[in-house]
């Protein structure tokens, strides 16, 4: 670990962030002023240090930081400036990290490469033409990009590990409800995780400890103490688990070649690969979709352009007020996506679309559980694909859905799931990253991490860089 | 909570669509138009392989939270401030956010 | 009313619970504050706000459920409940679709007519708007998120006075159990009608929902008027329209809000940010014992363990304080019937009187220990009724026992045995005719007596003792 002060390291992170700002795009605003100010202070604080201190970290639009704004990517929450601090924010703050911005995504969470922002998309560090994946897109980039030493997003599908996969760094959904979710602006509430991005996974470890634990302002969250840095451990005898389905068609061959030679690398260093069956991990976008956007269309409700956001007039009367303000300031992904969600749980489609979902959710969770019984973890790719290009995906929304095959499955599950950089393979002109998926048992967070950083100490992928990011930061 | 309905594995009803429009307050948008409707039947449709699972005997998973019985005591926190609570409200009038003149209404 | 229809009516209640806080948030649940400064996060649907239940609100709800004889469920969950509107925070409220907390129980009405309700559950109160103020409706968020309990009855009522009667007697019942002040002046009482009518013996007819109600006389008025206009529509020929009318207590008609075809769908579904909630058999019984002998439960007991007159019980009962000060009383004191009539009278004569400075039983400064003191001073005749009156009033300006206001008033009554014999045969003096009549057994004439003996005491003698002394005189004599 460096020993410059925090604001040296602020200083070096804004260089950096401002540096390819222009060209990735990840940020959607930054705060010079008040990150020098607070590493100012930082430093000349005496006493004890919190576990983060003078890290400098972004924060993922949709993450509420009192008197900032953040406005989850959408024109509809333009100007929009919370009058609280979401929970794990403020912990990341109170242990002394130095927030320099907030970054770039897709509105409300809804997409897989950062395109459905209202703000222009972000651009992958490894290759400009290419998104950095969704939809902490700008969380990813940034990271990527050595401009923060970690970044705060949110993942309800995939969208923390699988831009982690695409552009090249760590990225961890914890387990439902390890972290709170007060402040993070809803999109699925049975789905939603805050997650971390980070360089490496002993990054991600700090920064979990220091963000999760009990919250009494959040119902769902887990009464239990803040997980510890995970002690170190071996992967001897580690039974990970190859699911078949996640190397099967839809898997583009050289990432799935990339992510089983990696699992070759975890044998070689004493973990037994097993062959296991997913048997449920078809339905899962489908399942993923209609829950998630079922939920979604209730917890978007409360855009109506009443008491904040913006307001467009209608024709005069309340609702109609209403249905212009929500017509003109969601996007089509989101709009497409409550339409969706208001169907299923429309009277008469209730029964067969909602609860039929929530009956397959289950029976994706059994296979897990069963998985569970002969395996320690599971591992396969986070991403069916590599990073693809800008508008490619765009104008299909199956297409883009498709990307998130293999991360919605824990997603469903609750389960804990860590994405590390595991290689990278070329294409056309670039080297383009691969990631590899690690998933847990339902709370078995420091697991799953331990296992991630021992095969870090035993290997380099992570330390892989863009050219663009011209230094790491530590 | 009715029965289900056929439309589950068929075509989704083109009205029902309208409806869901309607209930969430949505209109296409003029340059969208056309395409809307018919792109959200076919992901609808492309969904429609859930209906071909074997559910029988499962019970619905809503939320894989483990907890329950989450309550608060009775006790007094702090509220915002009012200019808090209307910092961001597009129309302030007097304390009160405002809006459109409604007649009566839902409640 | 034609005697040849029959008019079926279902009551929703709801009832704003008597907590402290909101039921999801910490706001202070207050009545009458400035607009939008009893306002969070939560409550005002902030972007990433989530709820979390307030238990005294679930156990208050469990005490209404527990005095209105409901089952409570062993398991209670929470639905969003979604539409768009400008009080309406979130875009959905949460409130209990197919799980409520209690189902079942009812009241009985005094025909012996038992009005049963479906359930009770749990949801939260929208803001208030205003739509007569200016070019815009503005919107208080203050009631977002107060607890309620909504109650639904079976169709079980068959007329404006028996939707009155059951309104009454809700509102006593939770009044009295603590769970809401039921006051439909502050809006912590609210009542939906459905009425519908047919013919005896015919198919039940097309329900209407009535809305907008604001008192009880209203709602058995806005009852009156749409069952004449219903039949008026069926008897010539028409068809009730399933729909909801609002009703115009200053025209006093009901009029159409909207039809049925502008239902909304509300899409319900189980909230995901709440998990579910046991309701487990000790802790419904600890409930029970948080609640208080309830208004029928008390009038019977008053009337035949105390003796009192069922119209004394019904008044000392009318309120949770009247009674539970007279309760307070009883403890310092062997009789009730003079308690009780001494509450029914002198001091509910203090309220209307503005000069006395006290409204309601809340405000007396006395405590019951010398409200009970002072009833015995007057039973047993240390002072006069007057005189105990007087009392009253100079303990109301400023709280001192009796006793010592008896005194310094200079109140007592003389028990001078001697003094008042005195007093006595001086009024005898001259007065050989009506002592004749009082020998021969007219103890009447006794009467035109008391009061010159009474004059001589300087008000200072009981009468009661009096009039046994002159009888005593007299006989001797």
């Amino acid at each position: 670990m460096s020993h410059a002060g925090a604001l040296a390291r602020v200083e070096a992170a804004l260089a950096s962030a401002t540096r390819v700002e222009a060209q990735l795009h990840a940020f959607l605003s930054l705060d010079p002023a008040g990150a020098r100010r607070r590493a100012a202070e930082l430093d000349a604080q005496s006493g004890p240090r919190g576990a983060l201190h003078g890290l400098p970290f972004a924060v993922k639009a949709n993450l509420c930081w009192s008197g900032v704004e953040t406005n989850a990517g959408s024109a509809l929450l333009a100007g929009y400036r919370a009058p609280y601090t979401a929970t794990a924010v403020q912990r990341a703050l109170d242990a002394g990290a130095v927030a320099l911005g907030v970054t770039n995504m897709d509105e409300f969470g809804f997409g897989s490469s950062g395109e459905n922002s209202a703000f222009g998309p972000a651009h992958n560090p490894w290759d400009l033409a290419r998104t950095p994946g969704g939809s902490s897109s700008g969380a990813a980039a940034a990271v990527a990009s050595g401009s923060v030493a970690f970044a705060l997003g949110s993942d309800t599908g995939g969208s923390v590990r699988q831009p982690a996969a695409l552009c090249g760094v760590s990225g961890f959904k914890p387990s439902y409800g390890r972290v709170s979710r007060y402040g993070l602006i809803a999109f699925a509430s049975s789905l939603d995780c805050v997650g971390v991005l980070a360089p490496d996974v002993e990054r991600v470890a700090s920064v979990l400890g220091a963000i999760s634990g009990a919250d009494e302002r959040d119902s769902t969250c887990l009464a239990e103490p803040p997980s510890a840095a995970p002690a170190p451990r071996s992967l001897q005898g580690v039974r990970i688990g190859a699911p078949r389905e996640h190397f099967g068609a839809g898997v583009d061959p050289r990432v799935a070649a990339c992510v089983r030679a990696a699992l070759s690398e975890l044998e070689r260093l004493g973990a037994q690969v097993i062959e296991i069956d997913l048997p449920h991990t078809h339905a899962a976008i489908a399942t993923y979709y209609v829950v998630a956007s079922a939920e979604a269309s209730s917890n978007l409700a409360r855009y109506d352009g009443v008491r904040y956001g913006r307001r467009e007039r209608g024709e005069g009367s309340l609702q109609s007020m209403i249905t212009a303000t929500r017509s003109s300031g969601f996007g089509a992904e989101a709009r497409r996506r409550i339409a969706l969600g208001s169907y299923v749980l429309s009277s008469g489609y209730y029964e067969a679309w909602y609860v039929q979902a929530l009956k397959v959710r289950r029976l994706i969770a059994r296979d897990f559980e069963r998985a569970f019984e002969r395996v320690d973890v599971i591992a396969g790719p986070t991403s069916p694909s590599l990073a693809f290009a800008l508008g490619e995906r765009s104008a299909d929304p199956l297409a883009m859905y498709a990307g998130d095959a293999l991360t919605t499955p824990a997603s469903l599950a609750g389960l804990p799931a860590l994405s590390t950089p595991c290689g990278l393979v070329r294409d056309g002109s670039s080297d383009l990253p691969v990631g590899l998926q690690w998933i847990g048992p339902h709370g078995a967070d420091e697991l799953v991490l331990a296992l991630g950083a021992a095969w870090q100490r035993a290997s380099a992928h992570h330390l892989a860089r863009p050219a663009l990011a011209q230094e790491v930061l530590r | 909570m009715d029965s289900p309905t056929p439309s589950a594995s068929g075509a989704p009803d083109a009205a029902a669509v309208e409806r869901a429009l309607r209930l969430a307050r949505l209109a296409a948008t003029p340059l969208e138009g056309q395409r809307f409707a018919p792109e959200f039947e076919r992901v609808l449709a492309s969904f429609s392989e859930l209906a071909r699972i074997d559910v029988r005997g499962v019970e619905p998973l809503a939320t894989p939270s483990a907890r329950g019985d989450v309550l608060r005591d009775d006790l007094l926190r702090p509220s915002l401030e009012r200019e808090q609570v209307l910092a961001n409200a597009p129309q302030p009038v007097d304390g009160f956010f405002g809006v459109p003149k409604t007649v009566g209404g839902e409640s | 009313m034609s005697a040849a229809w029959q008019i079926v009516v279902g009551l929703e209640t709801h009832c704003q619970l008597a907590t402290a806080t909101k039921l999801f948030c910490g706001c202070a649940n207050t009545f009458g504050a400035a607009p939008n400064t009893l306002v969070c996060a939560v409550c005002s649907g902030q972007p990433g706000a989530l709820p979390v239940l307030n238990r005294e609100a679930l156990d208050l709800g469990l005490r209404a459920a527990l005095a209105l004889g409901c089952d409570v469920a062993p398991r209670t969950k929470f639905d969003r409940k979604h539409y768009f509107y400008c009080d309406l925070p979130k875009g959905y409220q949460i409130s209990q679709y197919d799980q409520p907390f209690c189902t079942g129980g009812g009241i009985a009405l005094a025909s012996g007519k038992f009005v049963r309700l479906a359930r009770i559950h749990l949801e939260e109160d929208a803001g208030k708007a205003i739509h007569d103020r200016g070019p815009y409706s503005l919107v208080d968020l203050n009631r977002a998120g107060v607890p309620l309990i909504e109650a639904v009855t079976e169709p079980d009522l068959s007329s404006a006075a028996e939707a009155h009667e059951y309104l009454t007697a809700l509102k006593e019942i939770l009044q009295f159990a603590g769970v809401s002040e039921c006051d439909m002046e502050k809006g912590s009482l609210r009542c939906d009608v459905n009425v519908s009518v047919q013919r005896p013996g015919g198919a039940r007819g097309t329900k209407v929902e009535l809305k907008n109600l604001n008192s009880f006389a209203n709602v058995a008025a806005a009852l009156e008027h749409e069952v004449a206009r219903q039949i008026q529509l069926l008897e010539s020929g028409g068809e009730v329209r399933q729909e909801t009318r609002l009703y115009d207590a200053d025209a006093g008609v009901t009029r159409t809000m909207r039809t049925k075809e502008d239902a909304h769908d509300y899409r319900y579904f189980p909230d995901p940010d709440l998990p579910l909630v046991t309701l487990d058999a000790a802790h419904v019984e600890r409930v029970r014992s948080f609640l208080p002998e309830l208004p029928a439960a008390r009038r019977a007991r008053y009337v035949a363990a105390l003796g009192l007159s069922a119209y004394d019980a019904g008044v000392l009962t009318a309120s949770r304080a009247t009674s539970d000060y007279f309760e307070a009383a009883l403890r310092h004191s062997d009789a009730p019937k003079e308690l009780a009539n001494w509450l029914t009278n002198e001091v509910a004569a203090l309220f209307s009187d503005a000069a006395s400075g006290v409204r309601s039983i809340d405000e007396l400064p006395f405590k019951p220990f010398d409200f009970a003191e002072l009833v015995e001073l007057a039973r047993t005749g240390r002072v006069t009724r007057a005189g105990a009156r007087a009392i009253l009033r100079a303990m109301c300006a400023q709280p001192r026992a009796p006793r010592e206001l008896m005194r310094e008033l200079g109140l007592e009554t003389v028990a001078d045995s001697g003094q008042l014999e005195r007093w006595c045969r001086e009024a005898l003096v001259g007065r050989e005719k009506i002592v004749a009549d009082v020998r021969r057994g007219e103890e009447k004439a006794l009467g035109a007596l008391i009061g010159p003996v009474l004059k001589l005491a300087g008000g200072k003698a009981d009468p009661k003792a009096v009039r046994e002394k002159l009888l005593e005189l007299i006989r001797a004599s």
